[in-house]
């Protein structure tokens, strides 16, 4: 059964239509990108999948059920922005974490945490941005969830933390789970994608592998999105 | 799930309230001591010391509860309806436990604030002279002649507890009502995409509005010569209707109209 499945899903904020009509499936144990532009609807697709927003109409389905708590027990999501309240530390954050979530191993976060050097009575506030960002990352990955949501998780952060994000995603993922990641930055994480999704004006233009990207196209898939996107 | 959301909601609000509780009974407490001291000078600097006590124990009592106020309303509207609401509406627990547990401890917290409030002033009273507390009571009926008095209005005990109870169910109901008025008013703001605070304001003074008409209708329908326990349960059932619709008006956008920004 796929793990994650949209069936003519459509989501309308008033007049603007953000995604339209998007029909997809993600099998367990892929890696996927969904790539597009800013706008495209990678956030919206997340944010419903989440709960986050209901949609207009369709079908948006987790494990074969509509997103609520029993998906959500599922579903390991990392927002694009600062979501952890600013007053916790590291250490009140794996409690919560460990409180919520039957599938988190505070063991894993609190060695990765350690390993970054990140005191475990810093507040997330003291924190730099890169160093949260971390923390966000290391807190979602520390779950064996069945499937995770990545919303631009390498969005706003240096080369070397880019490497530093993509391999804790590679080293800590569920192996039987999916992973999709939503960005616009594809030659950063082309190397780890088993498949790709081009969104664009909320539609899917593209879903193939990796693999029958290069052998259909013969170019990556960065050169084959910068010729779709061209402006 | 909701023991562990009552816990954390604790956790969050703690640590503010419990040491503006703590400044507040110290504020408090250092107004009385000081009056109790200062007040038998004839020196017009330590008089107006004197009224400078007097005014921080007010200012103590009002900021105390204005802080509680202020805290249940950030605590819905950041932890839900900010950056922190990424992570509280995707943990695996329906928008109920959510809601309960803000309401919950929430309640807690209005009921400690008025618990150190009653303290406080108990003290303020234990601190005055003998002479002043005996001219304090002196109008006063004492306990025994207080029974008596509520006897004779023909209240026999089983009737004065079910009356107490009433009281009790009618402060929580209205408790809960008070923060539900603003969850409600803020949910509708958020559900718009533009001002959402502007509409948050609006909201709360349009269900003002409509509360207080069908408070009025409902007092106008009541019979003149109703009993009190009659009148108290109109006024709870009064609280439950409009609890519940305020609660169903803040789920429902939570759930439906919620658009993080």
């Amino acid at each position: 059964m796929a793990i994650f499945e949209c069936k003519s899903l459509t989501k309308r904020f008033g007049g603007k239509t953000a995604l339209d009509s998007v029909d997809l499936v993600v099998e367990p144990g892929r890696i996927v990108g969904l790539l597009g532009p800013n706008g495209s609807g990678k956030t919206t697709l997340i944010k419903l999948a989440n709960g986050l927003l209901t949609p207009t109409s369709g079908q948006i389905l987790i494990g074969g059920q509509k997103p609520g708590p029993a998906t959500k027990a599922m579903v390991s999501y990392l927002p694009d922005r600062d979501y952890l309240p600013g007053w916790m530390t590291s250490a009140q954050l794996l409690e919560f974490y460990g409180d919520f979530y039957a599938d988190f191993s505070s063991e894993n976060a609190a060695e990765m945490l350690s390993r970054l050097g990140i005191d475990s009575t810093m507040k997330i506030r003291q924190m730099s941005k890169g160093t949260r960002e971390k923390v966000q990352l290391i807190m979602v990955m520390s779950r064996s969830a069945s499937l995770y949501l990545l919303d631009e998780p390498i969005g706003g952060v240096d080369p070397a933390s880019r490497d530093f994000i993509l391999n804790t995603i590679i080293a800590n993922y569920n192996p039987g789970a999916s992973v999709v990641i939503s960005t616009h930055l594809i030659s950063d994480v082309e190397k780890v994608l088993d498949d790709v999704l081009f969104i664009n004006e909320g539609r899917i233009t593209l879903s193939k592998s990796v693999d029958e990207i290069r052998q259909d196209s013969g170019k990556s898939v960065d050169a084959l999105f910068r010729e779709v996107f061209k402006c | 799930m909701l023991g562990k959301l009552i816990k954390h909601e604790f956790k969050a609000t703690g640590r503010t309230m419990l040491p503006a509780l703590g400044v507040f009974a110290v504020l408090a407490v250092v107004a009385n001591v000081g009056y109790r001291f200062l007040s038998v000078s004839k020196n017009s600097v330590i008089n107006a010391m004197l009224t400078l006590f007097i005014v921080l124990f007010f200012v103590a009592v009002a900021a105390a509860g204005l802080v509680t106020v202020v805290i249940m309303i950030n605590r819905f509207y950041k932890n839900l309806l900010q950056n922190e609401g990424y992570l509280m509406l995707t943990l695996p627990v329906n928008i109920h436990q959510l809601m309960w547990s803000k309401l919950i401890v929430s309640l807690v917290w209005f009921v400690a604030t008025a618990a150190v409030v009653v303290l406080i002033i108990v003290l303020t009273i234990v601190n005055f002279s003998h002479m002043e507390l005996a001219r304090l009571f002196a109008g006063l009926p004492t306990f025994t002649q207080l029974l008596e008095l509520i006897r004779a209005a023909g209240f026999r005990t089983f009737r004065l507890i079910f009356v107490g109870l009433e009281f009790l169910a009618l402060c929580i109901t209205a408790g809960l009502c008070f923060c539900l008025h603003f969850y409600a008013a803020i949910s509708i703001g958020h559900c718009f995409t533009n001002h959402k605070g502007l509409w948050s304001v609006l909201s709360y003074i349009c269900i003002s509005i409509v509360t207080s008409l069908c408070a009025t209708k409902l007092t106008s329908l009541a019979p003149s010569s109703a009993e009190i326990e009659v009148l108290v349960g109109l006024m709870i059932a009064f609280e439950v209707v409009i609890g519940a619709a305020f609660y169903l008006i803040s789920t429902h956008s939570l759930r439906r109209g919620l658009n993080l920004a």
